[in-house]
């Protein structure tokens, strides 16, 4: 290898990292607050070079499922687009198609998020569809079995996948009853038991303006997206909601096998994260991607891909929901390589805790989490959704624009080796692994 | 559906560029109306096409440099080396060790990948626009400086033989699939799955793939787009730069590929497979276009037939009928050498196969014998209008798009008048594409069911 050329390329690199970043926060957001008459508020950012413009719109505190009717707010927001107001689904898909609009919705385990991208030419009208989907949605009969149908494939499908089904085994024995343990799509079952009555109900319960949040990107001026906003929102109730979620327990640990006829086996594993509420979470968030959330960079892909060629892809993710904090990973490998695999993990895992990451890891796991960061904000309909995301979590734009970036700067390797100590337990690590054979280490 | 009208999208979208020639030396568009895009395109001496697509939206930038060779282009018996090679290319090179790269555009932030297909080989990065020269420099060196050496190649092939797995054998979807494509394509190599048979890839040496790296990668058989913030001059000072120096090669041979003979059967799968759960049937046409523009009314054809929820197919499936929960049909032009239409039906229940196969004719046949309705036309002329401007959101896919169709035989002003043809096409047109290129001689058609088991 030519030793010089490559300090060349350090050099002229290290010249372009100093004037990097310093310029991209200020053109990347410039984030204004909206509040219409009646004080609905949105953020917005306006950018008028294509007559485009994407709408983010979420709503917080969304209640568990009742147990027998798994799925209820998935299957619920699945029907919602469909059809609405005077219009039948038929009459209501092409007029979305007619003016342009992509219109989507969908629950998660605490919120529910619908994202809409449309022409400035149809503005007025797009805006009235959205309002009609939020307060007179029809949920027809036929609208709602063809979704069950639709439910049912995707049930179906789901058991092809050794991966789908380690997880949703990982899932459902980590968090025990807890319901984030529940299937977020419910179950041939209890979708068969829902109703178009418990759906409409679902909608009109949870579609309230106490816990909306409205991320609006493109080209829309402040005054017009006033008046929208009023024209659309104003007819959905207020109300107090009550929170009926218990804070799960989360120590499951050990191994769990299920036989499946697959070449491979899938992994699942991980244990609790840190809470976003905690001053430790940023140290944690760098510390998954040094583990592996980092693509090539990561130690667990180094190892067990590159080294090992033990896989295609190995990642771990720092999960966040409103009542669990997760560091979670997952994997697909030959099934005669399942222990080995398993015992790399460990030792990975073992070792971060013992030993943190070295300053060089650290430094490359920083500059890229603040680098990448504007990368998610290139179109209008990533732009609204990142910016929902960040929102629904409880971020403001203070953090947007400048404090996630200094979370991150100020980490010291001291930080990172008294964070991973904490967080990377290898004792408690809980794998789910799904394949052909019983691997060894399951007893 | 959304995939399809995406399509639809990306392709016309190219009628909103404004394209200054193909020449040496690129001449700056003025004054673009809002809805233009400016493309513009310059050949270095070293035959290295370089395509241009400013947008100063968002300060990022993204380079994609595709070389025109692909799986269709391996010696019999190697199937798989394209995308091995490609896997080989993040290792190291003459002047960086193996991870260099990576770490490189870890770094500063930035994304990569890259992908393979039966026509082409993609590699691509996208960063803050100040790192532009970085990732030029890099993907230069990989150009001419690839090192394939142990313990990487094995390892590597292990990967790749995980990702075999994982993808091609354990998806049931994935293996008829495979199946369809072998059978549609009996001599072609569009037959032989992109990613390789295992047994194959597993004979496959280091040898193989740096001949194969040798005898292709070059910068004559090679197309750079750059995409996002930045200004053209300064693309044509750094392609000189770090690209300017890499020498053609002239042992590019033409490409010989093997064509199909006439096969004038219908042919069918059906899977029952222990690993299947859902029932699937689907069926792909073989098309073989004289020019790459007469692909436009198969494009408005499979608009008609299976392309939203209005569709016709899907009005008779899944509303009328409800014998299937989902229908789409749509028209791969991303082939070189043929086209592929294809439809896809997810059936509520086994015992609908046989209804489902005969509307779906009776559909065909009904749209071969009467032409379909101006309506029909101007609906999907108008989701293909709006598509238009949405495309203009997503900047990376519109490139994309443009240099694809460039690396499959469109030239760029067809590219661009696509929108202003489609917009003529009436009737009788389609009817005409429905009778020519629907024939069930030229198509396979496959099902997918759980094994029956027997108590």
């Amino acid at each position: 290898m030519n030793k010089n050329k490559l300090y060349r390329c350090y050099q002229l690199f290290l010249a372009w990292f100093i004037v990097g970043f310093s310029c991209l926060p200020a053109r990347a957001f410039d984030i204004q607050t909206v509040i219409s008459k009646n004080g609905i508020e949105a953020w917005l950012v306006e950018d008028h070079q294509v007559p485009i413009f994407s709408m983010a719109i979420g709503f917080k505190n969304i209640s568990p499922d009742p147990a027998d009717k798994l799925g209820l707010k998935s299957f619920s927001m699945s029907v919602i687009a469909d059809a609405a107001g005077d219009k039948n689904y038929l009459a209501f898909q092409q007029k979305l198609e007619e003016l342009g609009i992509e219109l989507s919705a969908r629950s998660g385990h605490d919120n529910i998020t619908i994202s809409v991208r449309g022409l400035s030419k149809f503005r007025s009208q797009t805006f009235d569809l959205i309002r009609d989907v939020l307060v007179a949605a029809r949920f027809d009969d036929a609208d709602v079995e063809r979704t069950r149908e639709q439910y049912y494939s995707y049930f179906r499908r789901l058991q092809e996948s050794p991966a789908a089904i380690a997880s949703q085994n990982w899932d459902k024995m980590f968090f025990a009853n807890h319901p984030y343990g529940r299937p977020l799509y419910g179950t041939a079952e209890t979708i068969a038991r829902i109703t178009q009555a418990d759906l409409k109900d679902f909608a009109k319960k949870n579609l309230n303006r106490r816990h909306m949040l409205v991320v609006v990107v493109g080209d829309i001026t402040p005054s017009e997206l006033a008046d929208l906003l009023d024209k659309t929102f104003n007819q959905l109730p207020v109300a107090d909601g009550v929170s009926l979620w218990d804070t799960p327990v989360l120590n499951k640990t050990g191994l769990f096998y299920q036989p499946m006829r697959s070449s491979q086996t899938a992994i699942v594993f991980g244990h609790a994260g840190i809470s976003r509420k905690d001053p430790d979470y940023m140290v944690g968030y760098v510390l998954n991607e040094i583990m592996g959330a980092g693509g090539f960079s990561s130690r667990l892909m180094q190892k067990i891909r590159v080294e090992n060629g033990l896989t295609y892809g190995i990642s771990t993710t720092f999960y966040s929901l409103n009542y669990a904090h997760l560091l979670l990973g997952s994997l697909t490998t030959a099934a005669e390589n399942t222990d080995r695999v398993i015992e790399l993990i460990r030792t990975e895992w073992h070792k971060m805790g013992e030993e943190g990451p070295s300053q060089a890891e650290l430094d490359l796991a920083k500059t890229h989490l603040i680098g990448s960061f504007p990368l998610r904000f290139d179109n209008t309909r990533s732009t609204a959704s990142a910016l929902l995301g960040l929102r629904l979590i409880g971020y403001d734009k203070d953090y947007v624009t400048h404090q996630r970036q200094q979370l991150i700067e100020k980490i010291t390797l001291n930080d990172a080796k008294r964070v991973a100590k904490r967080l990377f337990q290898k004792e408690n690590l809980f794998f789910t692994i799904v394949g052909p054979t019983k691997p060894q280490s399951v007893k | 559906m959304t995939r399809i009208l995406l399509r639809l999208g990306r392709l016309v979208s190219i009628f909103c560029l404004v394209f200054t020639g193909q020449s040496v030396l690129a001449q700056t568009v003025s004054n673009p109306t809002p809805l233009d895009f400016q493309i513009e395109t310059f050949v270095l001496s070293n035959g290295l096409q370089v395509v241009v697509m400013p947008s100063n939206r968002a300060p990022i930038v993204t380079q994609m440099l595709l070389y025109r060779v692909g799986s269709a282009d391996e010696e019999s018996g190697k199937s798989g080396l394209a995308h091995f090679l490609e896997h080989l290319l993040f290792k190291a090179t003459k002047n960086y060790p193996v991870g260099f790269y990576d770490q490189q555009i870890h770094r500063v932030g930035g994304q990569m990948n890259a992908f393979t297909t039966q026509d082409y080989t993609v590699y691509h990065q996208t960063v803050a626009s100040n790192f532009l020269e970085l990732i030029m420099q890099l993907e230069a060196d990989r150009m001419e400086n690839l090192i394939i050496e142990e313990p990487g190649f094995s390892a590597e092939k292990q990967v790749v033989r995980e990702e075999i797995r994982q993808n091609h054998i354990d998806p049931p979807s994935s293996q008829l699939y495979s199946m369809m494509q072998a059978v549609l394509f009996l001599h072609h190599p569009y037959g032989r799955p992109v990613i390789g048979w295992d047994h194959e890839v597993n004979q496959l040496t280091a040898q193989d793939a740096l001949e194969f790296y040798q005898r292709w990668y070059a910068p004559n058989n090679a197309i750079l787009m750059i995409i996002g913030d930045v200004k053209t001059d300064q693309v044509r000072l750094l392609a000189n730069k770090y690209y300017g120096h890499i020498p053609a090669k002239s042992n590019l041979e033409p490409l010989n590929r093997l064509s199909d003979p006439p096969l004038n059967m219908p042919r069918r799968i059906d899977f029952n497979s222990d690993k299947n759960q859902d029932f699937r049937w689907q069926r792909f046409y073989k098309i073989e276009f004289a020019k790459k523009t007469d692909s436009i009314p198969a494009e408005l054809l499979a608009e008609i037939l299976g392309g939203n929820s209005n569709s016709r197919f899907y009005k008779r499936l899944v509303i009328e009928d409800k014998l299937a929960s989902s229908v789409s049909a749509y028209l791969d032009t991303s082939y070189r050498d043929y086209a592929v239409f294809s439809i896809y039906v997810t059936a509520l229940r086994r015992e609908n196969y046989d209804k489902i196969e005969q509307i779906i004719n009776q559909e065909i046949d009904a749209i071969k014998n009467t032409p379909v309705t101006q309506e029909e036309i101007q609906r999907a002329q108008t989701s293909v209008d709006n598509a238009i401007i949405k495309s203009r959101d997503d900047l990376t896919n519109l490139g994309e798009y443009v240099l694809i169709g460039l690396a499959t035989g469109w030239q760029l002003n067809d590219l661009q008048t696509w929108s202003t043809k489609m917009r003529m096409i009436d009737a009788k047109t389609i009817q005409l594409h429905a009778q020519q290129f629907l024939k069930l001689e030229n198509a396979v058609t496959g099902t997918l069911s759980p094994k029956l088991t027997v108590e």
